[in-house]
């Protein structure tokens, strides 16, 4: 049993040792009480409105909180930026609304409790930098690893020619000549693509309907698939509702996938091979997946999926910017990638795209 | 998969995906006067190896179907051919880190042992080669300790 001592204490004293802001606001929005820590956070607040006291303003929010409490009695919690008398800059904090209701019903103040959030806020802020400073590391490492691999190529045709010449090899010299060509093209395509990343394109947002794009690239390789013997099958959830979606740049993305996954299927030499595109719809989430029985990935190769210019594929298949690309394109959507993969028995790419983190439509189909 | 003869002892098998990068190091190598061969295909590479039984292997890492890592292991786990040094030839990491830590998280088996070199591309030729000649200088050394003799002609 807790002693009455110490429920007096929180009584009376409760109010005033707890590290939270506390204030008691009337329905003019006046304090008609605040604690210690209030006042030691935001100043003098004797008969002032909160929004003067909390945010320097001469008149109530637009978006209030507290009348929102008044009017319909319920407890809610709410991210807002006021200026602490303390601190004398912008401060974020996380402010509560906690109803005094009377007996007929009628909410007669609104306490408000505060607890400043500005130190998650900067952390928040610092790993969002350095995530970007990584993902831009990340870009530089990959474009140094794609120029080094056409150097080697450069520095080879340049080494075979020059052998030709000296044992006077008209086939090695060709054989080199042949090989500068190739590198020649290959660092004009490179930088092609890497512009054409680099620069990207303002998302069309149009409210579509997921299946249908889906569908198209199924279509669109139905026939690569059935040449190299694998098939290539849909599960399309036909409850899926519609989504605002940039459906070129979807189409792109899948299309990624797909051709990478009857690409892993080539690599394979099981005597069945499927890709699957699957959509469906889960705890508020679109969800494409593109799952292949193909080769699957060993841990060399799935370590540097994401990276620009990382290609199995040899020179003539990959620039190593497609799934890279589908990333981009899922982000600009709010959505994010994430893969499964064993080696021998095949992966799963997955794109996730919650639908309170999508952009809003252009305009309506 | 391809044989060139050139008059002196050694021979070298280059596995790489890309034909230019193959063409470059056997150039480079029978302009030293290898013996090489080669094959682009690493599924190949296992059967051409033993077809050869070469002094020395070159291998480059990401290749599609399987990649260096993959056969390196299958080939050091061969009876007959567990012991030819095996030199990688890779943009895939810093020649710095790659041995001391890379390859390890690659292939946690320690009774795989780490591989003899790894050369970073794009290559610095006179680099790889006494790279290359150590590795079969050190061969030749246990060989004749041993009273075997390698792949001489």
């Amino acid at each position: 049993m807790i002693s009455s001592r110490i429920k007096n204490w929180i009584r009376t004293e409760l109010f005033d040792q707890v590290p939270t802001c506390i204030c008691v606001i009337d329905r003019d929005y006046r304090i008609v009480e605040a604690n210690r820590a209030f006042s030691e956070t935001f100043g003098a607040w004797h008969d002032q409105p909160c929004y003067t006291v909390y945010k320097n303003r001469t008149t109530r929010c637009e978006e209030c909180a507290a009348a929102e409490t008044f009017c319909d009695g319920k407890t809610r919690a709410r991210q807002e930026i006021g200026v602490a008398a303390s601190e004398g800059k912008p401060t974020h904090y996380l402010v509560q609304m906690v109803p005094l209701i009377r007996g007929d019903g009628e909410v007669r103040y609104v306490i408000e409790m505060s607890t400043s959030i500005s130190e998650i806020k900067r952390l928040q802020q610092e790993k969002l930098t350095a995530e970007r400073l990584a993902a831009v590391g990340q870009t530089v490492a990959g474009l140094a690893h794609g120029i080094k691999n056409i150097i080697m190529g450069l520095e080879g045709g340049m080494y075979v020619v020059g052998s030709g010449i000296r044992r006077s090899d008209n086939e090695k010299i060709r054989q080199g000549w042949e090989i500068l060509e190739e590198n020649i093209d290959r660092i004009s395509s490179f930088a092609k693509e890497f512009l054409e990343f680099a620069k990207g394109r303002v998302p069309q947002v149009t409210l579509a309907d997921p299946n249908r794009v889906a569908q198209q690239v199924v279509e669109l390789f139905r026939h690569t698939a059935q040449c190299s013997g694998i098939e290539l099958r849909s599960q399309l959830d036909k409850q899926i509702a519609k989504a605002p979606l940039d459906e070129q740049e979807i189409h792109t993305a899948l299309a990624n996938l797909t051709s990478n996954a009857i690409d892993a299927c080539e690599m394979s030499d099981k005597s069945e091979r499927h890709v699957t595109l699957i959509t469906r719809e889960e705890n508020g989430k679109l969800i494409y997946e593109v799952i292949d029985d193909g080769c699957g990935m060993d841990y060399d190769v799935k370590q540097k999926v994401f990276t620009n210019f990382f290609s199995t594929k040899g020179l003539r298949k990959g620039t190593g910017l497609g799934l890279l690309t589908t990333r981009k394109i899922v982000q600009e959507h709010g959505g994010t990638v994430s893969f499964e993969s064993t080696k021998g028995s095949g992966s799963v790419f997955r794109l996730e795209f919650p639908r309170d983190r999508f952009p809003s439509p252009t305009e309506e189909n | 998969m391809s044989e060139q003869t050139t008059t002196t002892s050694r021979k070298i098998l280059v596995i790489d995906d890309e034909p230019s990068i193959i063409a470059y190091l056997t150039t480079v190598l029978e302009d030293e006067g290898y013996v090489t061969c080669s094959t682009s295909d690493p599924l190949a590479a296992l059967d051409v190896a033993q077809q050869h039984r070469p002094d020395l292997i070159t291998l480059d890492i990401m290749m599609p179907k399987r990649s260096g890592i993959a056969f390196y292991q299958i080939l050091k786990r061969d009876a007959e051919l567990g012991a030819v040094p095996v030199v990688f030839v890779s943009a895939f990491a810093r020649a710095s880190d790659f041995r001391s830590t890379v390859f390890r998280k690659m292939v946690p088996d320690e009774t795989i042992p780490a591989p003899e070199a790894y050369v970073e591309k794009p290559i610095d030729v006179a680099s790889f080669l006494r790279t290359v000649a150590s590795l079969i200088d050190a061969g030749d050394s246990v060989a004749a300790s041993s009273g075997r003799r390698g792949n001489a002609p």
